[in-house]
């Protein structure tokens, strides 16, 4: 899994919510007021575009795995 | 018609095995709650909150998350002889400091005199609790077989409060008798032809009219079984509605216009199939859109795309509802959705609904929130107060039996808003037309967002204190979103020339998400004075706002 397109794939996702910010790989992305966590599933099915074969599932779609860019790396290298 | 208290305790004490409510878990699975495990719970939130000492018909705040403990902290406040109320707890994403601060603004403006929580919250919470105020831990009780001495109480005395906005800041709180709970819900439930087989299933807040009365409340006076689960899980698991709908025969669900719209997410049902997940929908008598305005292309996608689940367009209902009015003011009846295609020219220009055949030019597709209560009249007015015309828009009023009275310790505003007969004037606009109401827009700057409603003032304020922003120069507006069906939180400010925008921009939409757990759309910095101020020197929203759709329109 080519994490090295990840910070792209979440700026492309969330380019409007973005609009005017610098998205760090360390912003939290829910806590900051970008997105609500029910658009989380818009990180998801950006995910699942980006990288073929990857389905995340309900139980994985928490702020504590999706919130920032970090975060999702973070997750995706721990599944493996 | 008895006392809402008492009614509660002969209903569940005359079939103490009947489950009342079955909670669903994020995992689907369920626990069922019989009367009487429902009736220890509330004795003893009942008996703890006796013993903090507090005057009689005392205000008690319930801040709680979803379960068994936050029905009977309910039901005990009530047992109690108190008054108890519904507010909302801090989410995760909140600031702990920032949320006590306006809940004790709650505590101190509504005259708060307790507070119950459950563990998490008063753990949250931690020292940040408002000082001085007695509160009592629910779920650190055992539940206390037996029954409650209640003391005698009349149909007319005040038993619910409940509040207009999903912010601390400016909370408007209404309170309601036992009778006007009673007569709403007969004339809700008569609507609806509901009986005690109906089984509502519901993910939605109670510290919100459409949870509290319709998903909670009125259920729990009349025996109609409740499933619930937390908004919470809910939102990170959208299908998990449909999975206890059909585990549970589920047969009435109440929704704001936004969830239509995930609940057939194409992600969602890709998923669903991929699993080969089935659910059984058809046995729904009512799915029942409120709270926010009704979208037919919400409506159309949801029945659209679930029909291979038996979702038939008939099955979904709307609403006119607030909690000023208890909550229902219209209601369609089981079966018989409306809507009606008018000419969008002459509603637009000259404020008149003209019907055409369905497919012709120039027609727009409107939602009808079906007809009055049978409690319930309105009326369509100009602005000068005079009764409109079938198919004229003007602002709507309301008045009826379950309709309030007055604000609590608002009376100011009160005479502003309650007319000498009773009136009460909702703010919106809309038309009538072959007595079916119509909803078309809003007079007042109202925001409301995924079904909570928010005061543009309170946003206002809020980034106002943002450092860097110039103050007085925001101005906070809602603008309808069809693509997630609800309205999205747009913000214009001036800044200082030495700041930059981009940490501004985050250091606003942090404060907001903090302080109110409401998240912007867009939130935009304009030039030195480029916001527009009314004659009357004030930021204009409605012409700002205006400016900023003629921008996006332009591309």
């Amino acid at each position: 899994m080519d994490l090295g397109k990840l910070h792209e794939v979440v700026a492309v996702a969330l380019k409007r919510e973005l609009t005017g910010i610098d998205l760090t790989d360390d912003l939290e992305l829910v806590e900051s007021g970008i997105i609500d966590s029910l658009a989380l599933t818009t990180i998801v099915a950006a995910l699942e575009a980006a990288y073929p074969g990857l389905r995340v599932p309900d139980s994985d779609a928490t702020v504590d795995n999706l919130g920032s860019v970090d975060r999702i790396k973070a997750y995706l290298a721990g599944r493996g | 018609m008895q006392p809402l208290g008492l009614h509660l305790l002969d209903q569940l004490r005359g079939a103490p095995e009947r489950v009342v409510a079955t909670y669903v878990a994020l995992d689907g699975s369920a626990r069922d709650l019989a009367a009487r495990e429902l009736v220890a719970h509330a004795n003893a939130v009942a008996l703890g909150l006796r013993r903090l000492g507090l005057a009689e018909r005392a205000l008690v705040a319930i801040v709680h998350r979803s379960g068994p403990w936050l029905h009977a902290a309910w039901i005990g406040a009530l047992w109690a002889g108190y008054v108890p109320t519904m507010i909302a707890p801090p989410s995760p994403r909140m600031e702990p400091r920032k949320y006590a601060e306006g809940f004790s603004g709650m505590v101190g403006h509504l005259g708060i005199d307790a507070v119950m929580l459950d563990q998490a919250t008063r753990t949250a919470l931690g020292d940040l609790m408002p000082a001085g105020t007695p509160f009592l831990t629910t779920d650190a009780l055992q539940p206390v077989a037996g029954a409650p001495n209640i003391p005698a109480l009349g149909l007319g005395d005040e038993v619910a409060v409940q509040h207009t906005s999903g912010t601390t800041g400016l909370q408007k709180a209404v309170g309601f008798t036992s009778r006007q709970i009673h007569v709403h819900a007969a004339a809700l439930l008569e609507r609806l032809q509901a009986t005690p087989s109906d089984v509502v299933v519901s993910w939605l807040p109670l510290y919100h009219d459409m949870g509290f009365i319709a998903c909670f409340v009125t259920p729990l006076i009349s025996g109609m079984r409740i499933v619930e689960m937390s908004p919470f899980d809910w939102v990170q698991r959208p299908a998990l509605l449909f999975e206890a709908i059909d585990s549970q025969g589920g047969t009435l669900c109440w929704l704001p216009n936004f969830a239509f719209k995930v609940l057939s997410e194409q992600r969602l049902l890709a998923v669903a199939a991929e699993q080969g997940r089935t659910w059984r929908l058809a046995g729904m008598r009512a799915f029942i859109s409120c709270s926010e305005p009704v979208m037919a292309d919400a409506i159309a996608q949801f029945t659209d795309r679930l029909a291979p689940f038996g979702v038939r367009r008939q099955q979904v209902l709307a609403s006119y509802a607030m909690a000023e009015a208890i909550f229902g003011v219209t209601q369609d009846a089981i079966g018989a959705p409306r809507v009606a295609h008018v000419s969008r020219q002459a509603l637009e220009r000259d404020g008149r609904a003209m019907r055409g055949a369905p497919g012709g030019e120039g027609l727009i597709e409107l939602v009808s929130c079906g007809t009055a209560l049978s409690t319930v009249s309105i009326e369509v007015r100009d602005a000068a107060g005079q009764v409109l015309d079938d198919g004229e828009v003007g602002h709507i009023h309301i008045a009826g039996p379950h309709v309030f009275t007055g604000y609590r310790r608002l009376a100011e505003l009160n005479a502003s808003v309650i007319d000498g007969r009773g009136y009460y004037a909702t703010g919106d606009l809309g038309f009538v037309l072959d007595g079916e109401l119509f909803v078309t827009g809003r007079l007042k700057d109202l925001i409301i967002i995924r079904g909570r409603n928010y005061y543009p003032q309170d946003i206002e304020a809020l980034v106002g204190e943002v450092a860097g922003v110039v103050p007085g120069r925001v101005v906070a507006f809602g603008i309808p979103d069809a693509v997630i069906g609800t309205e999205q939180l747009i913000i214009l400010m001036e800044i200082e020339e030495s700041q930059t925008p981009g940490k501004i921009v985050l250091a606003v939409r942090r404060s907001i998400a903090q302080s109110l757990d409401c998240t912007a759309g867009d939130v935009r910095v304009v030039p030195p004075r480029a916001l527009v101020k009314s004659t009357a020197g004030k930021i204009s929203r409605a012409e700002n706002r205006r400016r900023y759709l003629e921008t996006a329109a332009a591309g």
